[in-house]
């Protein structure tokens, strides 16, 4: 069931870029997150009723992280309407590398040689993609 | 600027969330750590725009774009984390962050005719790399 569920979300959150890749070079981006999160705020709403969370429960310091958040979206939405979909989405998805960075620093974790050659791919990724001109 | 660097600012902005997400919320439901995120979105944009004088006015048609979008986004990850629930994160995680990466990717390709290049797909197969080696 959950490969199910996980398949959904790709192809979900996949159509999401593609459409505001499509609606970026006519709207401005901060209207697109702020409609967009207007309509997801009453959905994530629903979903959290339908799985028994209650919502109340969270750190109301969470709603601070909005502004880092939002600001990462943007940025996010600019470099779609500069770059394109295929380059900017494999950049920005290796966002995974920052917590493994700040367990490091923040958290004592252990660097293991895996952590390392997924950060050089990681360099090596952001290299290739970024020195394509084409 | 150009696009990487915008991407790489916001990759590093939203790992750090990821990270301080985690530090904070080990007891709360991933639902409500995104509703939360997107209530405090929403207040700081919708000041922002007030503030910068962006005008709220959309045409009905992109408004329906977006509409769709954000039921999209939100589904998406809803679906996401019931997949997390379901299933042991050490797969779950690793699946959907290759599907997000690639899926947008081959619809740039096929439906935006974007160019397939070398570099391109050489950075796309070293970015899948990354991201398996750093979540499973």
């Amino acid at each position: 069931m959950w490969l199910l569920y996980v398949s959904i979300a790709i192809v979900l959150m996949s159509l999401n870029i593609f459409i505001v890749k499509k609606l970026i070079k006519k709207v401005n981006p901060y209207l697109i997150i702020l409609y967009q999160y207007l309509i997801a705020v009453p959905i994530v709403i629903i979903y959290s009723l339908f799985s028994n969370a209650e919502l109340f429960t969270g750190n109301v310091a969470i709603i601070f992280l909005g502004v880092v958040y939002v600001t990462a979206i943007v940025l996010y939405y600019i470099a779609l309407k500069k770059g394109s979909l295929s380059k900017v989405t494999p950049v920005f998805n290796m966002k995974m590398i920052i917590p493994a960075i700040l367990g490091i620093i923040f958290l004592s974790e252990t660097i293991s040689i895996q952590l390392i050659i997924g950060l050089l791919f990681g360099a090596l990724g952001v290299y290739f993609l970024g020195s394509d001109k084409k | 600027m150009n696009w990487i660097h915008y991407t790489l600012i916001a990759m590093v902005l939203q790992g750090a969330i990821l990270f301080t997400v985690k530090l904070f919320s080990f007891q709360t439901n991933p639902l409500i750590v995104l509703l939360y995120q997107y209530v405090g979105s929403v207040i700081v944009l919708f000041f922002y725009i007030l503030i910068k004088k962006i005008s709220f006015k959309i045409n009905f048609k992109e408004l329906l774009w977006v509409f769709l979008s954000g039921f999209l986004v939100s589904t998406g990850l809803s679906f996401y984390y019931l997949a997390i629930g379901l299933g042991e994160a050490s797969k779950v995680i690793p699946i959907h962050n290759v599907g997000i990466t690639l899926f947008p990717a081959l619809l740039g390709f096929f439906f935006l005719k974007e160019k397939v290049t070398k570099k391109t797909i050489l950075g796309i197969i070293c970015s899948i790399v990354c991201v398996i080696l750093l979540t499973i």
